[in-house]
């Protein structure tokens, strides 16, 4: 989610809609924003309410300073793990 | 019951747990708000979506437990009614010039039941001013 937040302003339903899209499946609204609100809690997002085409407007996120360094932190974690997985996956493979 | 009418009543819903739960105005707009914007855009309905209101506050405000709303159901209980009772009965032992449950003076027991009713009241305002 961070990582679709770090490409530019967007808000929750577009968010959703790229998971699905990218093979991720369906999240629900009460799975998504709730994290949202830890992010924006913990100062990796920043929010602000814009106009939308209709009803209450549109709480867009934008990646903090704090954000961007714990997405790069995250995604050198990640980077680890599928090394590790993939070289015991490998392993097992050619035994 | 059109959709708009379904979207309203769980945004009701919702804004009673999260009122109970203590949240502050401005957190419960936020999130009725957020919930509103995303309905209204994916046309879902709310309760597959978000689950139930209780299971949506719960989710979205996680340290914020109904602890204290008991809490405040209970001391409201029992500062009136007690309060209420001693206020009462402290008027009929000083009408009557007897002591109150054999024990209190009657200007007492009007003194102790007004402070009782008197705290639970500070209590109130205190609560509705730390939610703005």
């Amino acid at each position: 989610m961070l990582s679709i937040v770090a490409e530019g302003p967007t808000y929750g339903y577009l968010i959703a809609q790229r998971l699905e899209r990218e093979g991720l499946g369906q999240i629900k609204g009460g799975t998504l924003y709730p994290l949202l609100a830890r992010y924006e809690q913990e100062g990796l997002v920043e929010a602000s309410w814009q106009p939308g085409g209709t009803g209450p407007g549109r709480k867009y996120f934008t990646l903090t300073d704090a954000g961007r360094e714990h997405l790069t932190e995250v995604r050198r974690r990640w980077a680890e793990f599928v090394r590790v997985a993939g070289a015991l996956i490998e392993a097992g493979v050619n035994r | 019951m059109s959709t708009d009418e379904i979207v309203a009543g769980y945004l009701d819903e919702l804004a009673t747990e999260l009122d109970l739960r203590g949240a502050s105005t401005a957190a419960v707009d936020d999130v009725l708000r957020q919930v509103e914007s995303h309905l209204l855009e994916a046309g879902v309905d709310p309760r597959s979506e978000f689950g139930s209101p209780a299971d949506c506050a719960r989710s979205f405000l996680p340290g914020h437990s109904m602890t204290r709303f008991w809490i405040l159901v209970a001391v409201s209980v029992v500062s009136t009614v007690i309060g209420g009772l001693l206020a009462i009965r402290g008027v009929f032992g000083v009408l009557e010039d007897q002591l109150v449950f054999g024990i209190l003076p009657g200007w007492w027991s009007i003194g102790v039941g007004l402070l009782l009713v008197g705290s639970w009241v500070l209590l109130l305002i205190n609560e509705s001013r730390r939610r703005r």
